[in-house]
């Protein structure tokens, strides 16, 4: 049996620093990927030859690579995990991509970078996009056919402040601000404000005091919220890395195949699912590259682990029940499981009122570093703008604010959860051998954990 | 036709026919990334995934007096369909051109005259890793994969600029596991070697039997420590990020500002060398520059020379040591010490062997601290005695202290360890690197 995925994707990169021209890019990419099963064994063959000729020549390599790969396979797969599907999905875009023409572009983006001046001390400004626009078209036998198209657009404004041997770099939500959209993302009226706080926010770090060393409440903006999720929740999930697959390089994970359904991952007020089908984040989609229809699910469910983050090719293989997150970053890798979008979803406080509740407390924005160990327990996360909390207030601005923990200790401290959501994602979540790139959404509201070890710079 | 030569062929040809109609007021460049690749991926011994790819693309660079753009597309070796491609994305290059605001750091594109460099190997292929794995790992927990096959960079431009390196070069990256213990290791060459096979082999299973211990939980603190090559690996990787670029220098990005400031160094014992003459990468950046082949970059623990490209070059007023826009180092060497291998376990005395790190990021730039996790086969030393293997734990540390006045010694051995990340495509380069044993190697988790 053969399925063939034909991927098209044009990558434009423009960037303006100091309001000059500093980059801009344009990358096409075109090909296909053949995939044939022999005996229940896969082999993958990507080409860009898109020819009659070059498709034959593709899946003849694919086939011998199924055939070599059957006399010793990890396992032989029913055809179940290639659902027959037909379909289309389409980004939620209101104005095409092409509809803000390149000089208009960027006019805006050198007045983005302009707006961040807010004073002489921020010595680089940069204002980027870019912009993927995506089809993948899959066909495969008994008229499986599915077509699906992405318009996404991912912002990289920075500002950097320098005093004398000091220096702080600000950027809007940690470069994490991707989404399905279109080109309504480009709103003068939005944007430049937000560049200026940027600026802004840039210069107060200047004069900022380091963040001290202490165990306190820790309030967790969705800026910072959405690489919490993705660290110690998405990946720690994901069903190849649970089986081992992952074991030589990404990792292999603290959960185990018993926990589902048993394991308390945190406190009842932690509700996470995977969400293919929420608005504009970044992945969204209809089908898996198995075919599999993509749908909302809990994975964890007042705190209990109930579903992981596998496709059907490691449902299969564990009997573990799973979700629509077969996917590949292009034609040239074959598909493993991936997150999607890892969203936490809203509970009932207020912003205003999980900062009263703080006695002592660190309120932490837009993520600048982070590293887990290889099983997805022990974490360390930096991020570039604090907050300093005494007695439900915020008293100060600290620089330099990390936290680390483990991964179940720190979300059994959640004590409080937002009632509004904000949804971030990031182009670049690395995996895979061969390695593989690919997008990634998180959702999230203002969290607040009990008990955590904070520290400063230097 | 081979494949190399197909693409060889629709580029000479495409390139051309675009150079000999091009105006005197343009400036061109074609720079070719290409590779015919088979990727086998194992899990428990076993074929978990098994991918052929063939994929080749092309960065036009077009430049006016006043403006640039630039386009990747790409190729197939079929040379109509790439005569159509090279003259569509020309045509769309040329049209954005004037649309695009002026470029600040114009760079006439280098005329550096023509090479050829083509390395032929027998590299393994997909079925034959395959029988190895079902023939000699079979008592084992095999978990990794095969990358193999020839890889090609070229650089053509309007100032008569040609250079072609092509390459045939495979790695085995792989773990062994025993339980939740394991080593690492990577096998790479040209042609394959059944010896250096087995005993990459022998020599995991011998490190996974000394594992066969309780595992050590240390309490926070600092330890002496011995970073073994792809431990300190780890760090340098990192470190490579921005550290040694010019332009993050410049714009407040390098982790390492205050080394090359002059307001810290690190031991006098310690040089770093950006050594094209390793042969892992080839010598010309994607405009066409050839590379300086040995750059010193930290001398005696100071900081020496930063990375420098052509745009830096222009902006900073500069020169440039002809790198590629990145500014990072292709083929770093830190140069051996005085440390023997038959006195290593004696020199740690008690204290930590850390054959490898994991996910390692920077946690205050300012101070060049890093933080990261100890990962594979890290053991506990007693008496100059292998005690117990270490539950993973936590580091963070600053460069300036731990290869400052923390650096006992690098070892007199190193090891070339081949670039092996495979994102979007199979990357070249890599580094040589010593092990290093240092006093106050802090763990905080």
């Amino acid at each position: 049996m053969t399925w063939i995925h034909h991927i098209t994707e044009k990558t434009t990169y423009r960037t303006i620093r100091n309001e000059k021209l500093e980059e801009s890019l344009t990358v096409v990419d075109m090909g296909a990927r053949v995939e044939v099963m022999e005996n229940g064994v896969m082999g993958y063959a990507g080409t860009q030859d898109l020819s009659n000729a070059g498709i034959e020549l593709a899946t003849t390599k694919a086939r011998a690579l199924a055939k070599a790969s059957g006399k010793n396979p990890i396992y032989r797969f029913s055809t179940d995990v290639r659902p027959r599907a037909v379909g289309q999905y389409k980004s939620p875009i209101q104005k095409p991509i092409d509809s803000i023409g390149l000089e208009a572009l960027m006019s805006l983006l050198t007045d983005c970078s302009a707006a961040m001046k807010a004073s002489d001390e921020v010595v680089q400004r940069s204002a980027g996009v870019t912009i993927v626009e995506t089809q993948i078209h899959s066909k495969g036998p008994d008229g499986h056919e599915t077509v699906q198209d992405f318009s996404i657009i991912s912002l990289n404004i920075s500002a950097t402040a320098q005093r004398g041997s000091e220096i702080q770099t600000r950027t809007l939500h940690g470069r994490s601000a991707g989404y399905q959209i279109g080109s309504e993302l480009f709103s003068r009226h939005r944007l430049i404000p937000n560049c200026e706080m940027v600026g802004r926010q840039a210069l107060e770090l200047l004069s900022a005091e380091n963040c001290p060393s202490d165990t306190l409440d820790l309030l967790v903006a969705p800026d910072q919220m959405y690489i919490q999720i993705h660290e110690s929740i998405g990946h720690p999930l994901e069903l190849d890395r649970i089986l081992g697959d992952e074991r030589n390089f990404a990792g292999w994970s603290f959960v185990q195949p018993e926990d589902f359904g048993k394991l308390q991952y945190g406190s009842s007020l932690m509700n996470i699912t995977f969400d293919p089908t929420r608005f504009g984040e970044l992945a969204s989609y209809s089908f898996d590259d198995s075919g599999m229809k993509a749908s909302k699910e809990f994975l964890i469910q007042e705190g209990k682990l109930v579903r992981a983050l596998g496709g059907l090719e490691s449902q299969e293989r564990s009997g573990i029940p799973g979700v629509a997150n077969f996917r590949s970053s292009s034609w040239n890798r074959a598909p493993i499981d991936r997150m999607a979008n890892i969203n936490l979803e809203t509970g009932t406080s207020e912003t205003e009122e999980m900062i009263q509740s703080m006695k002592k407390g660190l309120i932490v924005h837009s993520n600048r570093s982070w590293s887990i160990d290889d099983y997805r327990d022990k974490f360390q996360f930096g991020c570039e703008y604090g907050q300093w909390v005494e007695d439900g207030k915020i008293k100060k601005i600290v620089k330099n604010p990390n936290y680390r923990g483990r991964t179940l200790d720190f979300w059994r401290n959640l004590a409080m959860v937002g009632k509004d959501s904000e949804t971030f994602g990031t182009l670049y979540c690395g995996k895979g051998e061969p390695s593989q790139i690919i997008r990634v959404g998180h959702s999230s509201p203002y969290c607040l954990f009990k008990n955590i070890e904070v520290f400063g710079g230097g | 036709m081979t494949w190399q030569n197909k693409i060889q062929d629709s580029f000479e040809k495409n390139t051309s026919e675009i150079l000999k109609g091009l105006s005197a007021q343009l400036q061109l460049s074609f720079y070719l990334e290409a590779e015919a690749s088979e990727f086998v991926r194992f899990s428990k011994s076993k074929v978990r995934q098994a991918t052929t790819v063939d994929q080749s693309k092309v960065t036009l660079t077009l430049q006016s007096a006043k403006n640039l753009s630039r386009i990747c597309f790409p190729i197939t070796g079929v040379q109509d369909e790439d005569r159509k491609r090279f003259q569509v994305y020309f045509g769309k290059a040329k049209q954005e051109l004037d649309q695009l605001p002026e470029n600040p750091f114009p760079v006439s594109f280098p005329a550096t005259g023509t090479s050829f460099k083509k390395f032929e190997a027998q590299t393994p292929t997909a079925e034959f890793i395959i029988d190895k794995i079902k023939s000699d790992t079979q008592e084992d927990d095999f978990v990794g994969y095969l990358a193999s096959g020839p890889m090609i960079r070229a650089i053509k431009n309007s100032s008569g600029t040609n250079h072609w390196y092509s390459t045939d070069i495979y790695f085995v990256d792989y773990s062994m596991f025993e339980g939740k213990n394991a080593v690492t290791a990577t096998v790479a060459g040209s042609n394959w070697n059944e010896q250096e096979w087995l005993q990459s082999l022998k020599d995991s299973r011998t490190f996974l039997h000394q594992m066969r211990k309780p595992k050590k939980t240390l309490p926070k603190g600092d330890y002496k420590a011995y970073l073994a090559p792809s431990a300190l690996a780890e760090l340098v990787s990192t470190a490579c990020w921005g550290g040694f670029s010019h332009a993050a220098y410049k714009q407040g990005q390098s982790g390492l500002r205050l080394l090359f400031d002059g307001a810290q160094n690190f031991s006098q014992k310690l040089t770093a060398v950006d050594n094209y003459e390793l042969g892992l990468h080839q010598p010309f950046n994607s405009l066409g520059e050839i590379v300086q082949t040995k750059l010193s970059l930290i001398e005696s623990g100071k900081g020496q020379n930063l990375i420098v490209s052509a745009k830096s070059a222009k902006e900073y007023r500069v020169e440039s040591t002809g790198s590629d826009e990145s500014e990072s180092p292709k083929s770093l060497e830190i140069l051996p010490g005085l440390l023997k291998r038959e006195d290593l376990y004696k020199q740690i005395g008690t204290g930590l062997y850390l054959s490898n790190l994991h996910y390692v990021n920077w946690s205050d730039p300012k101070t060049a601290r890093m933080t990261g996790m100890t990962r594979y086969a890290c053991f506990w030393i007693e008496n100059g005695d292998i005690v117990a293997p270490l539950q993973d734990m936590r580091f963070d540390v600053s460069l300036y202290d731990i290869f400052g006045s923390g650096l006992v010694e690098l070892t007199e051995f190193q090891e070339t360890l081949v670039n092996n990340l495979t994102y979007e495509s199979r990357g070249l380069g890599g580094k040589k690197l010593p092990g290093a044993l240092i006093n106050g190697f802090k763990l905080t988790l």
